[in-house]
């Protein structure tokens, strides 16, 4: 199935977690990384548990310089 | 230290709270850190890039130094509101300094927006620190919606003008009572 995975359109397996997707973007997603899912914060200990649906949006954040 | 600063239920030693941006490495980043004896430091989020490795977070929390999240590069109160609620949980704090952008050249506030969502995070919760003008109208305003304190510009962000607002910073009457 296909999902926006921060901005960008791609293909996963259906019934793919946000904490496999967290993991497939930052190796050990520590303090500092946040997800949301269709605009909504997921909080760490359910990234796991939540599933994302079919052209859902993904967006997996870290912290940076700035501001 | 006598002069402490009292901030969002905290006493703290310096005054100074420290920007992250512009440094060209993490080791630069850490000696101006060292250096400036800031105990607050503030980091912004942005989407995972895999391509770039290590944190900030990595020089910061080896520092033992407050991380202050930002909402930096926040357009819209709905953006910035967005902004705090990830930083909340990618950092574990309640605190924010508040950043809603209005042009990005000159990178000001843009006003109505950032009232907006000061009144929207403090009601969830929020220690929230408002990157405002040298409006002691606006202040007021910021300060009535609940904010702990407002951080208002010294001169447009990375002008190296230095602090060019002293004639309307010290006619706030915010100037001095942080929560």
């Amino acid at each position: 199935m296909r999902i926006e995975l921060n901005g960008s359109d791609q293909e996963v397996r259906d019934g793919v977690s946000v904490g496999e997707l967290v993991r497939s973007l930052v190796e050990a997603p520590e303090r500092g990384v946040a997800a949301a899912l269709e605009g909504a914060v997921v909080p760490r200990g359910e990234w796991d548990a939540t599933t994302v649906e079919e052209g859902q949006r993904l967006e997996v954040v870290r912290a940076v310089q700035g501001g | 230290m006598t002069d402490l600063l009292e901030l969002g239920g905290r006493t703290w030693g310096s005054r100074l709270i420290l920007g992250t941006g512009g440094f060209r490495s993490h080791e630069v980043l850490e000696h101006a850190l060292v250096a400036s004896g800031t105990e607050i430091v503030t980091v912004a989020l942005r989407r995972v890039d895999p391509r770039q490795p290590g944190s900030v977070l990595d020089v910061v929390d080896r520092l033992g130094l407050f991380v202050l999240p930002n909402t930096a590069g926040c357009y819209t109160a709905r953006d910035a509101v967005r902004s705090a609620r990830l930083a909340r949980e990618a950092f574990e704090t309640d605190w924010i300094k508040l950043e809603v952008i209005g042009d990005d050249r000159t990178l000001f506030p843009e006003p109505v927006e950032l009232v907006e969502a000061a009144e929207t995070l403090v009601d969830e919760g929020f220690v929230v620190l408002p990157y405002t003008n040298d409006d002691p109208v606006l202040a007021r305003r910021l300060e009535a919606a609940g904010c702990a304190a407002v951080m208002p510009l010294g001169s447009p962000i990375g002008s190296g003008m230095g602090i060019r607002i002293r004639t309307t910073s010290r006619s706030s009457p915010s100037r001095r009572r942080c929560r």
